[in-house]
């Protein structure tokens, strides 16, 4: 029973037999009056109570209610009527004489002998008091199927799930409660479309609402394509990000302008500065390319694209969806002063066998995606360019001579066991190799230039996976990997070597759970070590850094040195944090907490001396990163978002020789601080506005001294601030057409070292706006677009010349620095694709992605004369039409 | 603007297809009056020795030689800042200044003598410390392990125009062990100037005829004809071979080379007198590794020297590349310099072809040879270009 129920006495009540009339001595013995005369000799005394329940009726507005009755006892105790006498509302009269009907009394006795007598009760009843419901061990699943081309919702649909069935009423609804947690199959069946299925993992505790929007074609079709479909999940999971943007792995793969690359999109989303061409650079928010921080699933890995930034480096068959938070972000990551990008994995499948050929002028990648029985998933990927076969097919002359073209192969291999559903131990490898070089021979021995460069990393992943029995969910990932970077240049007889052999070990260990209704917590560990063996040979300005002032393809300075050095970097983070759902989930509330010990040692401290043997250093810090974000849903229609963290970053290895860095750096510092609201508009349409406020200190700056002490090459004194607003009007995939405007105005600035004076940011942008759409046009054919706009890279301008007789040119004079602008950017692209299917599952795409549609020529660079009394632009790629293919199944 | 247009049908490269401004402007081109070199006699010196440094200018203008009578010059005494990449400090791009260490002469051709610590500024000896603070850095050599003592050239005018000469420092070696420092010390001969040994110019139906400077009579070229001249300098020896005047790696190991049993070294190179660090070897001589060296004089070519290798730490013979700027009043060259590397040291020449203007005059040629110690060789030529 959910309410208190008692019986009280009336105060004067009065005990009657059906004769005589007598007072009662006791509750509930009360002289209700006599029919004849007698003594009242013993009070009837109760010995069976029965409770009333509370009104189901009036439980939607609890409040307190009493009944008076008179209640008639027969000589043998029973109650052979009761009336009342004072009601408190029909519904608890009603409760109240049924239940007073089963009462029992020892009888009466009037004169020494049982009689029948009356008495007045009086029940009171309590409203009932809410009691915490036990933490729920399953999973709600509800949602609605809708018209994709209307959106109107779909009834008589019937909805499978797993042995269940359902039907979805009029408002296209339909209901799954208790179901057990893991995953289930949903299977969609109606008049006009095949039935279609997909896969739902739930978890326990969290209630589910899906969107299913299938597209009845007209009944001339092959049933084959006859169905479109797609599903959007909202699950009540804990919910960190405050600023994030993610992109599904479908519509990645539609935008015009990344060549089908799921991941290419990233360079698309709202606070993300478009990078020069051939770069590749991801700039979030203002932030340096190092400062953010790239995961696929749990794994950290360097970058993100190939080297020219042509291709990511993860296959899209594999890809589930990417997603950004460009700052601002949550406990469980850190070791970045920039944003975040974390590329989801797609669930290994386990029906069927699936795969892809894809080629393009640029690549040509294959997938396979299957099962091995019941328990064993699998899937692989692998891409290898062939851009330098194909130039040397086509063109009379050797271009790799003059230019540098990307040799790039990556690949993937993921196998798991699933030894039942809520349980999966995956391993999985992560390769990916680049290498451009180029050489260009002069007559004079001075102007010979050659370039090679050579990266790359491979990781391979253990990853534990378990949904627990009361809803939460545990994640193990230990990974080892290797990172290699080597850099050969040689400018005249000027050289510049970088090579960097770093090794990883890694190992993030998370717990997620609902302990109640209101509460989701998080919590974990996030371990990375990192050592590298670091070699140097060259100008100590070569190659560049941030803040360098110098002019595109100037000669480096010759002053040459080198250095040998190994350092560690290691870091072992505990991680908590919460998502409080208050005002019935109006509000959530997002605390969280990560403690960053790190270590970073350098195996010399002082230069090289030929006869003295290397000391080393160590650099112990630890650092308590408090992060907070809330989110008000302040209507059905607008929410409002706010965040604020602490990041450190450690120190690069590069940076830690004692002859070109500094063996004592210790980690930088940024402070993130964002707000923002989003307005849903619609079903599809939603607008966001974030502005945000990054404040960076300790970072890591040249010595403007003209004789630094010994290893001090790089001091770290710098300060950094960025701040903006991003807005993003998106109009998700419902439909045929899915697209976002984004713009973003911001403002990043830096100082150098021995200076508080704020300049732009080498990769400052003032202005970056993204428009994209895609639309499908039926029978296969796709269109889409993409408009970009930015504002110019700042560069210091060149005020005067000087007369360098020893190597017989002439060296600038700067001015202000970062004081010019390179010209705006701005680009449209387009992209036109058709498929065939063949089949239920085969599928041949043909696109044609063209860049620069109006072949606009975009300043890319600023280049100057031979004594700099004139200049003029590098201008980008021409109108760029690459054809490609990609066959499925 | 100049594209590939095979590379567009390939469709899938940026930066190939990246467009590169073709800047107008040669730097062959006297189009005005301009410095083209800066000869240090002696190409390298010692800072302590205390003897004069000349300087010798070579200003020309579009009708020849220009006058350089009003040139201030100063050494410039202070170090740019590590991250700077410059010849010179740019406190130093003054008429005067505290860093500033003026001559007391103008004028084409001067001299002076080196600041005393000059390779405690620029070489590798410790910077002077401030007090209470660690040392500084040492300034990095070249890729020769060379130091350099920058030298300010004030050309006047509004506003004035500065160059920065330099004259090649004979400092210690830096970051060595003391057995290579030693070693270093002996087996290190001075930087010399490059010489012109002829300069020919020949026509395309294979005659040739050698140029002189002031010569009393010129060669004559067609308006527009394309001749090709040739730049030839002394030959030095490739490879160390005992004989040839150098005393190089191996062939002053006290082991093999003694006084008493010559063998398996190059007395004729070396000497092979036994001797203590103090010992007189005589002109030209030092003692390395207890035997008595002996310097061959400097060769006008690609010449061997010895240096540190920064990356192994071990001392490394090398050859010097060489290359030539050719300046023309007129006319066009088919490239603004030429050389040879140090793989091509055996080659003594190089040649540049030239087109000869369209109409007759009188062109001025002006040939810079350099190598890559800072080292500085030049000559002028007229060409009559009649019909």
């Amino acid at each position: 029973m959910n309410f208190r129920f008692r019986i009280a006495a009336l105060a004067a009540a009065a005990l009657t037999s059906w004769g005589t009339t007598s007072a009662a001595e006791t509750p509930p013995a009360a002289a209700a009056g006599a029919e004849r005369p007698g003594k009242l000799t013993k009070p009837p005394k109760l010995l069976h109570f029965e409770k009333a329940p509370y009104p189901e009726s009036e439980k939607a507005h609890p409040e307190k209610a009493s009944v008076a009755l008179v209640v008639a006892i027969g000589a043998d105790g029973k109650v052979v009527e009761a009336s009342v006498v004072t009601s408190g509302g029909q519904a608890f009269d009603d409760a109240a004489v049924e239940a007073v009907k089963k009462f029992e009394f020892e009888p009466a006795e009037i004169d020494g002998k049982p009689a029948p007598v009356k008495i007045q009760y009086r029940y009171d009843f309590e409203p009932p008091v809410a009691v915490a419901p036990p933490v729920k061990k399953t999973a709600d699943f509800t949602g609605v199927v809708r018209e994709k081309k209307t959106g109107k919702p779909l009834a008589g649909v019937t909805v499978g799930f797993d042995e269940q069935e359902t039907t979805t009423d009029e408002a296209g609804r339909f209901s799954f409660a208790d179901v057990p947690p893991g995953p289930h199959s949903v299977s969609l069946s109606g008049p006009g479309f095949t039935p279609v299925g997909t896969e739902e993992t739930l978890v326990a505790g969290h209630k589910y609402d899906a969107t299913y929007d299938v597209e009845i074609a007209p009944a001339e079709l092959p049933p084959e394509e006859r169905v479109d479909f797609e599903m959007v999940v909202v699950d009540t999971q804990l919910d960190k990000a405050v600023a994030s943007t993610s992109v599904s792995a479908e519509q990645g793969a539609r935008v015009a302008g990344t060549g089908g690359d799921v991941i290419k999109v990233v360079e698309n989303l709202p606070g993300v500065a478009r990078s020069s061409v051939g770069s590749g650079a991801l700039v979030v928010w203002g932030a340096g390319a190092a400062d953010t921080r790239v995961y696929v699933d749990d794994v950290h890995i360097p970058v993100l694209y190939h080297e020219g930034g042509f291709r990511s480096v993860i296959h899209s068959d594999l890809v589930q969806n990417v997603e950004l938070e460009p700052g601002g972000y949550g406990a469980a990551h850190g070791r970045g002063l920039g944003g975040l990008v974390t590329v989801g994995l797609r669930p290994l499948d386990a029906e069927g066998y699936h795969g892809s050929l894809a080629v393009d002028a640029i690549d040509a990648a294959a997938s396979v995606r299957g099962h091995v029985g019941k328990n064993i998933r699998f899937a692989a990927a692998i891409r290898r360019s062939h851009l330098d076969w194909v130039l040397g097919k086509v063109s009379s002359q050797d271009v790799g001579e003059f230019v540098p073209i990307p040799r790039y192969w990556d690949s993937q291999i993921r196998a798991a066991w699933v030894p039942h559903e809520g349980e999966s131990v995956e391993v999985g490898t992560l390769f990916s190799s680049d290498r451009i070089s180029r050489s260009l021979v002069e007559a004079d021995p001075r102007e010979n230039k050659s370039e090679s460069r050579s990266t790359g990393f491979e990781r391979v992943y253990v990853r534990y996976e378990r949904q627990l029995d009361d809803g939460g969910k545990v994640t193990a990932t230990p990974f080892i990997g290797f990172d290699h970077s080597k850099i050969e240049s040689q400018f005249g007889q000027v050289p510049a070597v970088l090579s960097n052999e770093g090794t990883v070990f890694g190992m993030r260990a998370t717990w997620t759970g609902n302990p109640a209704d209101f509460l989701a917590l998080g919590a974990g560990i996030d371990a990375e070590v990192l050592t590298s063996s670091l070699s140097r040979y060259g100008s100590v300005t070569s190659p560049p850094r941030e803040g360098d002032i110098r002019v595109f393809g100037q000669a480096p300075p010759d002053l040459v040195a080198a250095d040998d050095w190994k350092t560690t970097v290691a870091g072992l983070a505990p991680f908590a944090q919460a998502d409080l759902s208050l005002a019935k989930g109006a509000v959530h509330v997002v605390p969280g907490i990560r403690f960053e010990p790190s270590v970073v040692t350098a195996s010399r401290r002082q230069p090289t001396k030929s006869d003295v043997p290397p000391t080393g250093i160590a650099n112990e810090n630890a650092h308590v990163e408090p992060r907070l974000s809330v989110r008000w849903a302040a209507t059905n229609r607008i929410s409002l978002r706010a965040a604020v963290g602490i990041y450190h970053q450690p120190p690069l290895g590069e940076d830690l020789s004692a002859v070109f860095g500094n063996p004592t750096l210790g980690p930088g510092k940024a402070v993130h601080y964002l707000a923002g609201v989003t307005f849903k508009v619609s079903k599809p349409i939603s607008v966001e506005m974030t502005s945000f406020y990054s404040k960076q200190s300790d970072l890591v700056t040249r010595s403007p001294l003209e004789t630094p002490a010994a290893g001090q090459a790089l001091i770290q004194d710098g300060l950094g601030r960025a701040y903006g607003t991003q807005f993003l009007i998106r109009h998700d995939l419902v439909g045929r057409f899915f697209g976002w405007l984004s713009y973003s105005i911001l403002r990043s600035e830096r100082t150098d070292g021995g200076s508080h004076m704020y300049r732009p940011f080498d990769l400052d942008q003032t202005h970056v706006f993204t428009a994209l759409a895609s639309y499908d046009l039926g029978a296969g054919f796709e269109v889409g677009s993409r408009f970009r706009y930015s504002t110019g890279y700042p560069r210091t301008p060149v005020i005067g010349v000087t007369r360098a007789l020893l190597s017989d040119d002439y060296s600038p004079v700067f001015g202000p620095h970062n004081s010019i602008r390179i010209p705006d950017f701005y680009q449209l692209d387009a992209r036109v694709a058709k498929r065939w299917k063949f089949g239920d599952t085969t599928e041949l795409e043909a696109y044609l992605d063209v860049q620069n549609v109006t072949n606009h020529g975009n300043p890319e660079e600023i280049v100057y004369n031979y004594n700099y009394t004139r200049k003029a632009y590098i201008t980008g790629l021409p109108i760029l039409p690459v054809i490609g293919g990609k066959l499925t199944w | 603007m100049v594209r590939n247009a095979s590379l567009l049908a390939v469709a899938a490269l940026p930066l190939a297809l990246a467009c590169k401004p073709d800047l107008a402007g040669r730097p062959s081109l006297v189009d005005g009056n301009r410095l083209l070199a800066v000869q240090s006699i002696p190409a390298e010196a010692k800072p302590s020795d205390g003897a004069p440094v000349e300087y010798r200018a070579l200003y020309v203008s579009p009708d020849g030689p220009a006058d350089a009578s009003d040139f201030e010059w100063a050494f410039c005494n202070a170090q740019k800042p590590l991250a700077v990449n410059a010849p010179m400090a740019p406190v130093c791009l003054a008429r005067a200044g505290a860093d500033l260490e003026q001559f007391h002469v103008r004028g084409p051709d001067v001299s002076a003598e080196l600041p005393p610590k000059a390779c405690d500024l620029f070489g590798p000896n410790p910077p002077p410390a401030e007090e209470g603070k660690p040392p500084g850095r040492p300034a990095d050599p070249d890729t020769t392990g060379g130091y350099y003592q920058p030298v300010r050239v004030l050309l006047p005018g509004d506003p004035p125009d500065f160059a920065v000469a330099v004259t090649r420092l004979n400092c210690d070696l830096g970051s060595a062990t003391a057995d290579q420092a030693r070693e270093y010390n002996g087996l290190h001969h001075p930087n010399g100037n490059p010489t012109l040994s002829s300069v020919e110019l020949r026509r395309q139906d294979g005659k040739s005829e050698p140029l002189t400077e002031n010569a009393t009579t010129t060669p004559k070229v067609a308006p527009g004809e394309t001749v090709t001249f040739r730049v030839t300098w002394p030959d030095c020896p490739t490879t160390p071979s005992c004989g040839d005047g150098i005393c190089s790696e191996g062939e002053h190991e006290q082991a093999r080379c003694t006084a008493a049993d010559p063998k398996g070294c190059c007395p004729a190179d070396c000497g092979g007198n036994s001797c203590q660090v103090d010992d007189d070897c005589g002109t030209g001589g030092s003692c390395v590794t207890s035997v008595c060296v002996r310097l061959a004089p400097a060769c006008g070519g690609s010449e061997s020297y010895t240096m540190l290798d920064p990356v192994q730490h071990v001392l490394r013979t090398r050859r010097e590349s060489m290359r030539v700027s050719w300046y023309g009043t007129n006319g066009d060259f088919d490239h603004e310099r030429t050389g040879t590397t140090e793989a091509e040291a055996t080659t003594t020449f190089t040649e540049n072809a030239w087109t000869a203007p369209g109409t007759a005059g009188t062109s001025f040629i002006w040939v810079v040879l350099r190598d890559d110690r800072g080292g500085v060789g030049f000559a002028t030529y007229e060409i009559d270009v009649e019909p």
